[in-house]
């Protein structure tokens, strides 16, 4: 196994070896935010594509601090690309109508244990998010599990302060309503 | 209130971190061609595209260059002459295509006329007797009058058009000053100066996918270009803007999700389009003629807007589907048949059925109904065109 600092600097002098190395090691980590985004498994998969085209062609740019916090600083800029990569496709506004529901053949869930049904539950609250519409759900993304202040929610989805807020609050609504369908069991398990 | 939103947001936050996604399959090879400046070898589809857009430019380039050589020797022929050029080259007469080897003006026997144009609206003809000797029916370097024999006097600065006939061999000379010519000498085979014509084209056009019927016709409209090649071949360029309609099952739609609610979808599409076409009289009369032609054409600047109705929700807001790049390679095969009516000197209207067969997909004669699938759209339509030579 390479070496993060290592695989850092092949990527700086843009080496297609560690490129790919980047890829295939944070492939997983950048679908699970463009996923949160984007309703549609396959258009989540496009934006990361384009997200790593940005990483890897901006990496020049990248100045790794010292070793120790490389490996953040590498998450934090991967993680910005990739919400802006995501928020950039959903303004163009050329999504199709998300219906149809999420696949299953996404999720991995085989075993029949507690930790399975923890799973199912974790999956379950996931799909919620995405059932949000667009408008909500890219707020409450940003704001509850990325952690944007409303104002840098505005200027980033160039929308008012009070925009942002109110969008806010009918996503946790509309979420609060919608775990309350969820089983009471599933709830205690966490 | 406060503790609701935060236990839940807690709750949301522990749930995308731990949710069981399955990382997606590698699929390096569709960016690493994407990537610029380094090592990567590009994949091959990458490299397809790339060349595709190379040879799709340089196609236009070329179609450009040959355009560009045929307008210069058409200028070449049809140039400015200064006096002094006038009188060195009528000391070594041109075979000029509209000359006719041997012409009979009443008593004279012509071996060969040549047509010169000393400076706009002003023409000279010279010839060759039998005995090979040039003469002059006016002075090339004082053309102010000219006199065919059997005393017909004209001022040769206001002759705008010189008609060669070779079947009444003769010659009608048009006076621009009053347009009139010289009505005893009858009209065949004009020959005209400029063999460049240009147009304005349009019509109606009806587009169709998987034989799935017909909706609402679309339409086209824009300029065209033309160069007469001879008497029997044209080639034809231009710049349209269309408008199609078209309709589509719901079986089509190919959701990834697997469940696929979609009744239907109707789409709308605008683009411009670049042809180019050859044409072929197969015959031609005094009044016009048939044609049939063959050609290609690309689709630039495809914006497409679907609509699609579902089951569940009736009618969705329209969905915009934008390619954003354009595919300037051919995408079509163009077939036509036609009839050209001439009216007016060098005025001619046409009526042009036409059919436009996808070639293999491009963005240009697909539409990309969701992630998984391209469908090819065929057009058909009228083309009204009416076109003016260029003097």
């Amino acid at each position: 196994m390479e070496n993060i600092t290592h695989i850092i600097q092949g990527c700086i002098r843009k080496e297609y070896k560690y490129q790919k190395i980047l890829y295939e090691l944070y492939l997983g980590f950048a679908l699970k935010i463009a996923f949160r985004y984007m309703y549609r498994y396959e258009k989540a998969i496009d934006v990361v594509h384009d997200g790593f085209v940005k990483l890897f062609n901006q990496f020049p740019n990248f100045h790794p601090g010292t070793e120790a916090d490389i490996e953040k600083m590498l998450f934090a800029w991967l993680k910005k690309i990739i919400i802006n990569a995501s928020i950039d496709e959903l303004r163009k506004g050329q999504m199709l109508p998300e219906i149809g529901g999420i696949p299953e053949y996404v999720w991995e869930i085989t075993d029949s244990n507690n930790d399975a049904d923890q799973k199912l539950l974790y999956k379950e609250l996931f799909v919620l998010i995405l059932e949000l519409p667009p408008s909500y759900r890219t707020v409450f993304n940003l704001y509850t599990i990325d952690g944007y202040s409303h104002d840098e929610i505005s200027k980033m989805l160039n929308i008012p302060v009070g925009t942002s807020k109110s969008n806010l609050s009918r996503a946790r609504m509309i979420l609060q309503k919608n775990v309350k369908k969820l089983e009471v069991v599933k709830l205690c398990r966490i | 209130m406060q503790n609701i939103e935060n236990d839940m947001d807690a709750l949301f936050r522990k749930a995308v971190d731990q949710a069981p996604l399955i990382p997606a399959t590698s699929r390096w090879e569709e960016i690493s061609g994407k990537l610029s400046g380094n090592s990567t070898p590009s994949v091959a589809k990458e490299k397809i595209n790339s060349f595709k857009k190379i040879s799709g430019v340089f196609g236009y380039l070329l179609a450009g260059a040959i355009t560009l050589t045929i307008l210069t020797t058409f200028i070449k022929h049809h140039e400015i002459i200064s006096p002094d050029k006038t009188a060195k080259r009528i000391g070594n007469p041109m075979n000029e295509k509209a000359l006719i080897s041997t012409m009979r003006i009443q008593d004279i026997e012509l071996k060969d006329i040549n047509l010169f144009r000393v400076k706009k609206k002003t023409s000279v003809i010279s010839y060759l007797k039998n005995e090979n000797k040039t003469n002059f029916l006016s002075d090339p370097i004082n053309a102010e009058e000219g006199k065919l024999n059997g005393g017909l006097s004209l001022n040769m600065n206001n002759i705008e058009n010189i008609n060669l006939f070779q079947n009444h061999k003769s010659i009608e000379l048009t006076d621009s000053l009053n347009n009139s010519h010289n009505s005893s000498l009858v009209k065949l085979n004009s020959f005209h100066n400029s063999r460049f014509y240009l147009g304005l084209i349009g019509g109606p056009q009806l587009s169709q996918i998987k034989h799935q019927g017909l909706t609402k016709p679309g339409f086209d409209m824009g300029l065209l270009i033309g160069y007469r090649i001879n008497k029997k071949i044209s080639v034809e360029t231009g710049f349209l803007f269309t408008k199609q309609y078209y309709f589509v099952g719901g079986k089509y739609y190919n959701s990834v999700t697997g469940v696929n609610t979609v009744n239907s979808m109707e789409g709308s599409r605008t683009a411009f389009e670049i042809p180019f076409k050859l044409n072929y009289y197969l015959f031609q009369k005094k009044s016009g003629g048939f044609f049939i032609s063959a050609g290609v054409s690309s689709y630039v600047g495809v914006n497409d807007k679907i609509l699609i109705n579902v089951g569940e929700h009736p009618q969705p807001p329209p969905q915009k589907l934008d390619y954003g790049v354009a595919s300037y390679l051919p995408s079509y095969l163009n077939f036509s048949l036609g009839y050209d009516y001439k009216f007016g000197k060098s005025t001619r209207f046409r009526l042009e059925p036409y059919l436009e067969i996808p070639m293999s997909s491009t963005a240009g004669n697909t539409i990309n109904i969701n992630e998984g699938g391209a469908l090819q759209v065929f057009n058909a339509g009228l083309h009204l065109v009416i076109t003016e030579f260029i003097h």
